[in-house]
């Protein structure tokens, strides 16, 4: 069977999407004839909201613009903030650096040259103050990119700091992405206990409820997946069996499912193949929505209406030619936007090559307004709906996607399909497919298997420097940070938070907040919940908690 | 003189964890006929020596997507050296590496770094023209302690061609407490 992928070849021949799902010369009403516009789309704002959750979409409250930020130092971080926002960004979405992502301190004798080079040094309470510094918590939504063990101590450390700054916790509104399951599979995670990540994810959702309603206690990351190899249909599957397996978790707890659903939000890459990421979005909304109703119950139309956020996929950037980036950027804006996401950042065209520059940033702000102000796509809800092709492929994600969820139920649920190794070998697989299909030219990409030019001419637009130089003045700075606090206190803390935890049927975030108030460092308070659950305190190996802990 | 199997350790060290791109070569050299040893992320250079020596490796394989690598191929070659290995076992470097630094990792005798778009051709072309060993011995010559096949250490478990590569296989780490790497900056 002939696999064709992209344009150039006669008719007659197959041509598929990036997912591998059949695409005709053309449409007709005969590929929409089981659609029923009351059941399956009905208008924006309504019941299943494939098109889109809001009943004036844009008119009423445009997506929120941001881009993803974080450089060398929580001060320097906060300066790029400030430029942002006052060049009109209006959502605040932070990077951590790897060694935060890991939980692990900058003092850590392996970490240091990853100090403030991949996103912003939040390692305590006073970091997240100078990240903040000068900026309204009550006035922004807040997005912080992290999955992994370290979300919920991310987000202890903005409540720390809420209370510090005498703010209502009820009032501050953001998000952490808290997505363990993904984080173990595609993002940073070494060696943590399954047991406890898990743990911590669905205490930080039932914290939330209670204390902190308009926070997103959990943002699944389809987006990770996506990058790690998934296509679009894995993406959002794998994406909505992890919503599924928290659900779960919280209603095992006796949480009711309207007091914490519309709590939880997606976000997803925006990949190049452009109308089935306009699907695959309509498509994933549809799901949730049929989910929310008829699988947990719920009563809420809150509940049901799933609010997506779309990161620009950084896989689709290359290194060669990175101002045809400002393109492929373009295209990936515009099906968020025709998807009809809630918040969007997007790539920057150097970042195959390095940490965004101011430059590159502005420019990718810069795509967004282009479309929100000039372009007239974002006056009309749902613009593509309708669409013989749209809904054809619409219902074909929705199918496919249905058919995954399937498949995990079978084998009992996600965790067990992560259990089993299923979940690892899945992404592994499409990861393989994806780039053998890159490497033999099958997939073409622009500048890197076809028109390319010679590296000594590929001088397009100015790139920065590749590597930045570690925050080596800020791993002092938390070792100094160490010393001149009350280590009794902090002590005093730390070891409330390992009896807590050894009670496996505790609620930890108000020890962990806690915790970070007498200034404990996220690399302390991940290595005692560690020592909690049996396992050595650093993940590495290679230092020890300097006091006993029992 | 037809080679024989070449053996190949596939790591990256210090808190980088993209390794979709390494997994990927993982699949190309073992479709190649390769023996993969997949450590994955997160490793520490005595932990990458330590498997090195243990599975008596030809090539050692770093992917590196951030700086970090400055840091630790130094340490790398260092114990290759102090063991007198750096001629038995030869590094290659992939991932996102500066053009400004190539000259520097191949002064410390990096024999191939591969940039972003190398193909999986140029890789093969690549490990398959490094040192190691070749059937008349060389190379080899009775030093280094002789490869024991089928002694799997539980860390390793992703060891040599079928398993899959997940990222857990070597987490468990080979000599307790490593040392500790000095702490530098680029360079």
């Amino acid at each position: 069977m002939k696999k064709k992928t992209t344009m150039g070849k006669s008719s007659r021949e197959e041509y598929r999407t990036w997912s591998g799902i059949p695409v005709k010369n053309v449409y007709g009403p005969k590929d929409v004839e089981n659609l029923d516009y009351a059941r399956d789309l009905n208008d924006p704002g309504k019941f299943p909201f494939t098109r889109g959750i809001h009943e004036d979409m844009y008119r009423r409250r445009a997506w929120s613009t941001r881009n993803l930020c974080g450089l060398e130092s929580p001060l320097k971080t906060n300066e790029r903030l400030k430029f942002l926002i006052r060049e009109g960004q209006a959502g605040i979405a932070i990077v951590p650096d790897t060694p935060t992502q890991l939980s692990v301190d900058a003092d850590h004798p392996l970490v240091g040259p990853q100090v403030g080079t991949q996103g912003v040094p939040l390692y305590s309470v006073r970091d997240m103050d100078e990240l903040l510094q000068g900026i309204d918590m009550e006035a922004m939504t807040f997005s912080i990119s992290v999955c992994s063990a370290a979300a919920p101590i991310l987000l202890a450390q903005v409540c720390a700091l809420a209370k510090m700054r005498g703010l209502d916790l009820k009032k501050i509104r953001g998000s952490v992405q808290n997505d363990p399951i993904q984080a173990r599979h595609c993002s940073y995670d070494i060696d943590n206990p399954f047991e406890m990540c898990l743990r911590l994810g669905v205490d930080a959702i039932e914290y939330c409820v209670k204390e902190m309603p308009s926070w997103h206690s959990v943002t699944v990351n389809a987006y990770d997946l996506r990058e790690s190899g998934a296509d679009s249909i894995r993406e959002m599957g794998l994406a909505l069996a992890n919503a599924i397996g928290y659900i779960e978790l919280a209603l095992e707890r006796g949480i009711d499912i309207d007091s914490f659903a519309h709590q939880m939000l997606i976000i997803c890459s925006s990949h190049i193949d452009f109308f089935e990421q306009v699907a695959k979005i309509r498509a994933t909304r549809r799901i949730w929505a049929r989910l929310m109703k008829e699988r947990f119950h719920a009563k809420n139309p809150n509940s049901m209406r799933l609010k997506i956020a779309i990161h620009g996929a950084g896989s689709s950037l290359t290194a060669q030619q990175p101002i045809n980036n400002v393109i492929r950027g373009t295209i990936e804006a515009l099906s968020a936007v025709l998807a009809g996401g809630q918040a969007l950042d997007l790539s920057c065209y150097d970042e195959a090559l390095c940490t965004p520059t101011e430059e590159s940033a502005m420019v990718a702000l810069r795509t967004q307004q282009v479309i929100l102000h000039e372009s007239g796509v974002a006056l009309v809800a749902d613009p593509l709906g309708g669409s013989y092709y749209v809904e054809h492929l619409t219902g074909q994600m929705e199918l496919k996607i249905w058919d995954l969820l399937k498949q995990i139920d079978g084998m009992g649920g996600i965790i067990k399909a992560v259990e089993s190794g299923w979940f690892r070998k899945v992404l592994e697989e499409s990861a393989v497919g994806l780039y053998k299909d890159i490497d033999s030219g099958d997939r073409k990409v622009v500048g890197l298997n076809i028109f390319k030019i010679p590296e000594d001419q590929d001088n397009l637009i100015k790139i920065g420097k590749m590597h930045l130089e570690p925050g080596l003045e800020h791993v002092q700075r938390v070792k100094e940070f160490k010393q001149n606090r009350d280590l009794q206190r902090t002590k005093k803390s730390l070891k409330k938070l390992y009896r807590d935890a050894l009670d496996r049927e505790k609620n930890l975030m108000p020890s962990i907040i806690d915790a970070v108030s007498s200034k404990a460092t996220i690399g302390e308070i991940n290595g005692v919940l560690r020592l909690s659950y049996g396992r050595p305190y650093d993940p590495y190996e290679m230092v020890e908690l300097p006091f006993a802990i029992d | 003189m037809g080679q024989i199997k070449k053996r190949v350790l596939l790591a990256k060290m210090g808190t980088d964890g993209h390794d979709i791109g390494l997994k990927f070569i993982a699949h190309v050299l073992r479709e190649a006929g390769m023996e993969v040893i997949y450590l994955g992320p997160y490793q520490t250079p005595e932990k990458v020596f330590n498997t090195a020596v243990q599975e008596w490796v030809d090539v050692i394989g770093i992917s590196s997507l951030s700086g970090e690598y400055m840091t630790f191929v130094p340490i790398l070659v260092d114990l290759l050296k102090r063991k007198k290995l750096d001629r038995t076992m030869r590094i290659i470097v992939g991932g996102l590496i500066a053009k400004e630094d190539a000259g520097y990792l191949r002064s410390l005798g990096v024999e191939h770094i591969f940039h972003l778009g190398a193909t999986s051709n140029e890789i093969l072309d690549g490990i398959n023209a490094s040192g190691g060993r070749e059937r008349s011995g060389e190379g080899r010559s009775g030093k280094g302690p002789v490869r024991k096949r089928g002694v799997v250490r539980p860390g390793a478990a992703a060891v040599s061609g079928k398993g899959p590569p997940g990222r857990s296989g070597g987490r468990s780490s080979v000599g307790k407490k490593p040392g500790r790497p000095e702490e530098r900056g680029t360079k």
